[in-house]
């Protein structure tokens, strides 16, 4: 009798689950869509408004309509994107022989919609799920009086938000901020790689400076990653430190600043490249073509014909490119292609086929 | 009876710990903005390798299709596996491709390749034209040839939304860990779809295709993603998953003699990463979307099955010594039990139990009331996940159904424990007792062209 009981209990349970659970879907295919309409219709109402205020007759008007506008979207981040959005449009595409001060209204609409304020709020009230979202966007309306804000929340346990965060001030270009948040990131192998990258690339001001300030207080590791992604930014003050990391002990190291000067194209740095094409990490060799490659002299291009009998794959490879998108001359190529070395004379034929149109070629 | 409620049980608890995760990334997709990256240097380059074997119907409009990705750096290897219809002469003609000489570096061994193919005009295409070697043998080819670090492998016959390969190859940049990322497979079957991008949903026809598209949010929804979140998911979809190439070569490639290949490998990856005892993540990600037809007709629904079920238990013969062993973490001692015991012999015991059920009621030995309660028990049950996964759907945002449709279908959702269930299971059950016979045979679905 207990066992019965029991199991009538259960289908009570499951049957009042089972209408929770319909009650909920119901409301919530209802909910999204009401607000996928909703969002629509708010689209094609904020077009017409915004349309309506670039070309109102009078300053009156425009100041009615925006602020229309701005009741609207009321602080829904959503709403403003869609605003945003299409500001962005007409911005871009707007009429502009009609339109002469196009550029100053829309300025007057973002400024009374205040998304500062709204990302702001949300910075100040911790927000959790839409933080990260805030701090990007007042970095990207460079909202400078947030700053301390975004500083303190790269200090966050929150992987995520610091990560946002640590985005916002690059874009702001705070370099102590990143330097410090650069340092407090260097154990976590796992993330710091593509951050570094990121904030490099996103960073507004001195490059240099910044990677002056992490390499002050970073450890050996943390400099290759640096290294690398600034590599391509040719910083000259750190030629001298990329020469002396060209032979250091460090694989790492070595793969860094050989990719590091490889950049520069300076012809004086051609022996480096080419000790470092003999290098005995295959990665280290590939970067030393890649650089021989845009030095482009002749002694770069016998250092790379050197390198298409590398042993490894990957060198070959790179190096049968190089010397096709180097443009050499074709009898350079030829020697190769029908040279003794079967591995040399494949990876050049097979970049070869991929630069040329057979199409093209057959029918001429 | 009281198997099926256990099963029940144990869905309806992956049920809750996926609705804690989907809720948790749907409050966090303000912050995620991952259109920042469409352009960025930083994500890793892909390899997409498309195997396809017979596939005229799809393959050009597919790779067309794949060609308006938003990702900044990739590539397409087309790996014609043999196909016996008109799929080589369609792709060479439709990207006016040319043979090529190629020096490949040969990672992993396969059939012959007979030829590769390109077209200056298209960079990023390149057509390998090999001996059929089956599925495996196709993916290891398009590994061999591919120039990127990461790879994707996805089903000829599918459409992947433009975003989705940006998704997943943000988790290997969030972390450096992760060596597999795999994404949604969702039924097209009713839907819309021009160039991967959903615009609308109508009921399809057949009463099969709705039972599916119940069927798979549930699988995916609620299965996947609960056991993405623990770390001990064994199965990225064949039809799409982003991997590391150099942790796929490591551990030898696909292997060549299964039909679950998709299955196998991921299992073979945590086998040795945790053998090894090297950091990995193999991660679901519900936010990017494959859309793949789904069977329309018990045939193919059966052929289906059965080869899925034939996939599992060679997999899971295959790794028997990871069953219940503690080194292996929650792979052996919970991922791969539950596979055993009720993803495999499940469908044997649910079909014994609808002989064996009404059987005792004939003879009196099992109590009416007693059986009516546990029937209504189980019922009930898998109806409360199937609608779970209803709520998972549309948590996911990417429902382009109206309330209405989303409440129709929830009618499937309960009709499906009441016929289809039981064919479903007849076939997996098919499936076990014909390993022998039908474990090298592929099977083909008639599909129709996904776009029209």
């Amino acid at each position: 009798m207990q066992a019965e009981l029991v199991a009538i209990l259960c289908i009570i349970l499951c049957l009042f689950l089972l209408g929770f659970e319909y009650l909920w879907l119901a409301l919530l295919a209802k909910r999204q869509e009401d607000d996928s309409n909703l969002y629509l219709d708010a689209a094609k109402k904020c077009n017409c408004m915004i349309e309506g205020i670039l070309y109102g007759p009078t300053e009156k008007c425009r100041e009615k309509e925006t602020q229309e506008l701005k009741k609207l979207m009321g602080d829904d981040i959503k709403m403003f994107e869609i605003i945003n959005s299409q500001l962005c449009y007409w911005d871009e595409f707007g009429d502009e022989k009609t339109l002469e001060n196009k550029s100053e209204i829309i300025d007057k609409i973002y400024e009374a919609l205040n998304p500062v304020g709204l990302c702001g709020e949300i910075v100040r009230q911790q927000d959790k799920y839409k933080i990260g979202y805030a701090c990007r966007r007042l970095a990207d309306f460079d909202a400078y009086d947030y700053l301390k804000d975004i500083y303190e929340l790269s200090k966050s346990k929150n992987r995520e938000t610091a990560y946002h965060a640590a985005m916002a001030l690059a874009r702001l270009g705070y370099t102590e901020g990143v330097a410090e948040f650069i340092v407090r990131i260097e154990n976590d192998r796992n993330y710091s790689c593509r951050i570094v990258n990121e904030l490099f690339d996103d960073f507004s001001l001195s490059r240099y400076e910044l990677a002056k300030a992490v390499f002050e207080k970073c450890g050996e590791y943390m400099k290759t990653v640096v290294i690398k992604a600034i590599a391509h930014y040719k910083i000259s003050e750190f030629e001298p430190m990329y020469i002396d990391g060209t032979t250091s002990k460090n694989k790492e190291m070595r793969v860094a600043c050989v990719k590091a000067i490889g950049y520069f194209a300076k012809p004086e740095y051609e022996h480096l490249l080419l000790t470092a094409a003999k290098d005995k990490v295959w990665i280290v060799r590939s970067a030393a073509i890649r650089g021989l490659e845009r030095l482009g002299t002749p002694g770069a291009v016998n250092g790379i014909k050197e390198a298409m009998k590398d042993n490894e794959w990957w060198v070959r490879q790179t190096a049968a490119t190089a010397l096709i998108d180097m443009n050499v001359n074709i009898s350079e190529i030829e020697e190769i292609l029908s040279g003794y070395d079967k591995y040399a004379s494949d990876a050049a034929k097979y970049a070869l086929y991929r630069s040329v149109d057979l199409n093209e070629k057959k029918k001429k | 009876m009281s198997f099926t409620i256990i099963l029940s049980i144990i869905y309806v608890i992956q049920m809750f710990i996926s609705f804690f995760s989907v809720r948790r990334d749907d409050k966090f997709r303000n912050s995620n903005d991952y259109s920042r990256y469409a352009d960025s240097d930083n994500l890793l380059p892909i390899s997409l390798l498309i195997p396809a074997y017979n596939e005229q119907e799809n393959i050009v409009s597919n790779i067309k299709s794949l060609m308006k990705l938003n990702y900044p750096k990739f590539e397409i290897c087309v790996v014609n596996d043999g196909s016996t219809d008109k799929t080589h002469d369609l792709i060479v003609e439709a990207f006016q491709l040319y043979k090529i000489e190629s020096a490949v570096k040969t990672s992993i061994p396969t059939k012959e390749v007979r030829g590769v193919y390109f077209n200056v005009k298209y960079p990023n295409l390149i057509y390998v034209d090999k001996e059929n070697g089956g599925k495996s043998d196709a993916l290891n080819a398009g590994i061999n040839i591919s120039s990127y670090p990461l790879f994707a492998c996805l089903d000829a016959d599918s459409r992947i939304e433009p975003d989705s390969l940006l998704m997943l190859a943000i988790e290997f940049l969030k972390n450096t860990n992760t060596i597999v990322a795999g994404g949604l497979v969702r039924i097209a079957n009713g839907f819309k779809i021009k160039d991967g991008v959903v615009s609308g949903f109508t009921m399809p026809e057949k009463m099969v295709e709705r039972f599916q598209i119940v069927e798979y949010y549930r699988s995916f929804l609620s299965g996947r993603v609960s056991w993405g979140a623990t770390n001990s998911m064994l199965i990225v979809s064949g039809a799409f998953g982003v991997f590391k190439k150099q942790a796929v070569i490591e551990v030898g490639g696909y292997k060549t003699n299964t039909i679950g290949e998709d299955m196998e490998i991921v299992v073979r990856l945590h086998r040795y990463m945790r053998k090894n005892k090297r950091k990995y993540k193999i991660i679901f990600c519900e936010d990017s979307v494959c859309w793949t037809q789904g069977p329309m007709s018990l045939k193919d629904i059966r052929s289906q099955r059965r080869r899925w079920q034939i996939g599992l238990l060679d997999t899971l013969l295959a790794h028997k010594s990871l069953f219940f062993n503690l080194r292996y973490g929650l792979v052996g001692c919970l991922a791969i039990p539950y596979n055993w015991f009720f993803e495999l012999f499940g469908a044997a015991v649910e079909v014994l139990g609808y002989f064996i059920i009404p059987f005792s009621l004939i003879m009196g030995e099992l109590n009416m009331f007693f059986f009516i309660i546990y029937f209504l028990l189980a019922v009930l049950l898998g109806v409360i996940l199937s609608i779970g996964s209803l709520i998972l759907e549309l948590y996911t945002r990417k429902s382009v159904m109206t309330a209405k449709q989303c409440l129709k279908l929830s009618l499937y959702a309960i009709l499906e424990n009441f016929g289809y269930r039981q064919i479903i299971s007849l076939f997996r059950l098919e499936g076990i007792l014909k390993y022998r016979k039908l474990r090298k045979t592929w099977g083909k679905i008639k599909r129709k062209e996904l776009e029209k």
